[in-house]
């Protein structure tokens, strides 16, 4: 595969798990969820990086307990990576020339902040 | 005043590295503008008419003396030695350079302040009741709710890229001064039958192009559940809010579109299938911010005769009927300070206004002030004895007019001499009716009158609640001015009605004169206030009067 996976480590070659599907923005994941909780990754697309449905699509996912592999796919920036993460995203899909313009570097400096937040301070 | 915690400062803190960070990545071409603007906004920073517009967040409009000099510092050292507080209870910079952005935003945070999410498609600063903590009839202060839900809402991962911008308000008194009816959510703070502390939830209100007055979501939410209610009203927003045009993207069309009924059904059905895993607050938290708005002592404040003391000086007793207000403390007063000295652009203060304001309530009112959204500056807590220094020091600085709620305490968007999106001037406007109607000294007489004004549909004036509302649009490239009346931003709200067809720049005052000349000579009484005549006779007459004499 030529698209790049990257979690707080780092990056790494994408390798698909067994079942995966992309949802689609307009259907509710709650509509279908039986089948979704016997798929093993979910990819939810960002066609643009102001467009944050599927931060809410992630956490949707969490809420029902899905389990697997969550990952935002699509025209996400660096900056973004702590949003996809806090929101219940396990890690984020890039092809490369999206890396050629954001370079692991600039994603690791993001992963640093998932713990920065304040749900951490409001919540008991 | 709530106190910054370590977290609070690192947080303020790694903000400005990341803004430092992205900016660089812009400036090198990683990014696209497209991409880069997201960012830009949530942190204040506009690209305006001339240059740069930086807009800092006061938080619920409430600001230490300390903040205040750095605020003056500001704006002497980066800025044209002065700053416009506005109608969300912030101050924006409207001369800011962006290579020095990144230094301003580093001394602010010296200070504990920020520019975070003062724009952008995400929860906006929260405002409050200005007369917070010092209202007569609050059930509760609404700092504390205010503070939670910014703390809440600062960098909220899933809510940071929303369909549009999110507004939130609150209120703890029944006279709302918060226009919590004109917010995206509004709440108010209230007691329930059983003598419960919770939230009574208002839900798409605004003002903009498509003006709606906000419809009651819940009558009652409790304490515990507040962040987990308001975490699904988001949750709906962000995925079923309109992203094909901006103009319908805020929640108020979602609300219009689906009906109330079923927005309500959809947030309810979220809120109850994540409640059970929801966290409960930290009550530690809590408690550390209820402790931190913990009023001052008043009772060291004994009685003072203000009456016999206002005897003595006409000028000293009109500035002290126009500009406090009861406090919960009868030897206090809650004072505004108006920003709207006839012919000066409201909301506009001097560097060296600044620090007098910070200096005079450190020395004389437990080192606390407010932004209002009416574009002044609050003293919550003043003790009557020291009313008289007040005014001196005041007025030699040319902040002692004495004309809070009357015709020219007007409220007026930057309009068309800063802002990118005006079609017409509004300070303009607002300068010559206040000249005017203090060139007649005829304000006193007119009494309670709340003007907006706004330089485009985007209603940053809001125009749309002002008891006379003005409209400034481009006609074929000519500025035209539309008004309204019988708006009414308070618990009472009213959508302003349009007269008929608008008024040149040359006319507009002629126009409002008009209006103001007919209510006078028509009132039942002075007790009749202007919005009392309108709601009494309706539009008919100054339809008339505008268009048909």
């Amino acid at each position: 595969m030529t698209d790049i996976y990257i979690t707080d480590t780092g990056f790494a070659p994408y390798v698909a798990a067994s079942s995966t599907i992309t949802l689609s923005l307009e259907e509710a994941p709650e509509s279908y969820y039986e089948t979704l909780r016997t798929i093993d990754e979910v990819l939810i697309p960002f066609a643009t990086s102001a467009d944050g449905r599927g931060f809410s699509i992630a956490r949707a996912l969490r809420h029902l307990g899905y389990e697997g592999r969550v990952i935002a796919v699509g025209a996400l920036v660096s900056d973004q990576y702590r949003h996809a993460r806090q929101s219940g995203c396990d890690g984020v899909l890039i092809t490369k020339a999206q890396a050629a313009k954001m370079p692991e570097s600039h994603w690791l400096q993001q992963a640093q902040r998932v713990e920065t937040t304040y749900s951490t301070r409001i919540y008991a | 005043m709530y106190q910054y915690h370590d977290f609070d400062k690192d947080f303020v803190k790694d903000r400005v590295s990341e803004f430092r960070a992205i900016t660089q990545r812009r400036i090198d071409g990683v990014l696209t503008e497209e991409e880069y603007k997201p960012f830009r906004l949530q942190n204040g920073l506009y690209l305006q008419l001339h240059a740069y517009m930086l807009r800092i967040a006061i938080p619920y409009g409430t600001l230490s003396s300390r903040q205040m000099h750095k605020l003056a510092d500001i704006a002497e050292r980066w800025d044209k030695g002065y700053g416009h507080f506005t109608t969300r209870q912030n101050i924006q910079f409207n001369w800011m350079k962006l290579q020095d952005v990144g230094d301003v935003l580093e001394a602010l945070a010296q200070a504990d302040m920020h520019a975070i999410q003062t724009s952008g498609n995400c929860i906006r600063n929260v405002t409050a009741d200005h007369f917070a903590g010092a209202a007569k009839d609050e059930v509760e202060d609404p700092r504390i709710t205010a503070e939670l839900l910014r703390q809440w809402s600062t960098g909220h991962p899933e809510f940071a890229f929303l369909p549009r911008k999110f507004k939130i308000a609150v209120t703890g008194c029944r006279d709302d001064r918060a226009v919590t009816a004109f917010h995206d959510i509004g709440i108010q703070i209230i007691r329930n039958q059983a003598g419960e502390i919770g939230y009574r939830i208002l839900i798409g209100g605004g003002l903009g192009r498509t003006p709606l007055i906000g419809q009651v979501l819940s009558d009652f939410v409790p304490k515990a559940d507040l962040l987990c209610y308001l975490e699904s009203v988001m949750h709906i927003y962000n995925r079923y809010g309109r992203r094909d045009n901006k103009y319908k993207a805020r929640i108020k069309i979602l609300v219009q579109e689906n009906g109330l009924d079923e927005t309500k059904a959809q947030i309810e059905a979220h809120f109850h299938a994540i409640k059970q895993t929801h966290p409960p607050l930290s009550q530690a938290l809590v408690q550390k911010i209820t402790s931190d708005f913990a009023p001052p002592d008043f009772t060291k404040i004994g009685a003072f005769d203000l009456e016999a003391e206002c005897a003595l000086s006409p000028s000293f007793a009109r500035w002290v009927a126009q500009s406090t207000d009861k406090h919960r403390d009868d030897n206090h007063v809650i004072l505004t300070i108006s920003l709207k000295k006839h012919g000066a652009t409201p909301g506009d203060a001097t560097a060296s206004q600044m620090r007098i304001m910070a200096d005079i309530a450190k020395r004389y009112a437990y080192d606390e002030l407010r932004v209002s959204h009416e574009q002044n500056i609050i003293l919550p807590h003043v003790p009557k004895p020291h009313l008289l220094t007040i005014y001196n020091l005041l007025k030699k600085a040319e902040l002692a007019t004495a004309n809070t709620g009357l015709v020219s305490d007007i409220i007026a968007c930057p309009g068309l001499d800063y802002c990118g999106l005006a079609t017409a001037r509004s300070i303009p406007i607002a300068q010559q009716i206040a000249t005017h109607f203090d060139t007649l000294k005829s304000e006193y007489d007119i009494g309670p009158l709340k003007i907006k004004i706004s330089g485009c549909i985007n209603a940053c004036g809001h125009h749309h609640v002002g008891h006379i509302g003005i409209l400034g649009l481009d006609r074929a490239g000519v500025e035209n001015y539309q008004i309204t009346l019988g708006g009414d931003g308070t618990q009472d709200a009213a959508i302003g009605q349009r007269t008929g067809p608008g008024f040149s720049f040359d006319e507009i005052v002629g126009a409002i004169d008009k209006i103001i000349a007919h209510y006078l000579a028509k009132r039942t009484s002075r007790d009749e206030t202007f919005l009392d005549y309108y709601k009494r006779v309706g539009m008919t007459p100054f339809k008339d009067l505008l268009y048909h004499d």
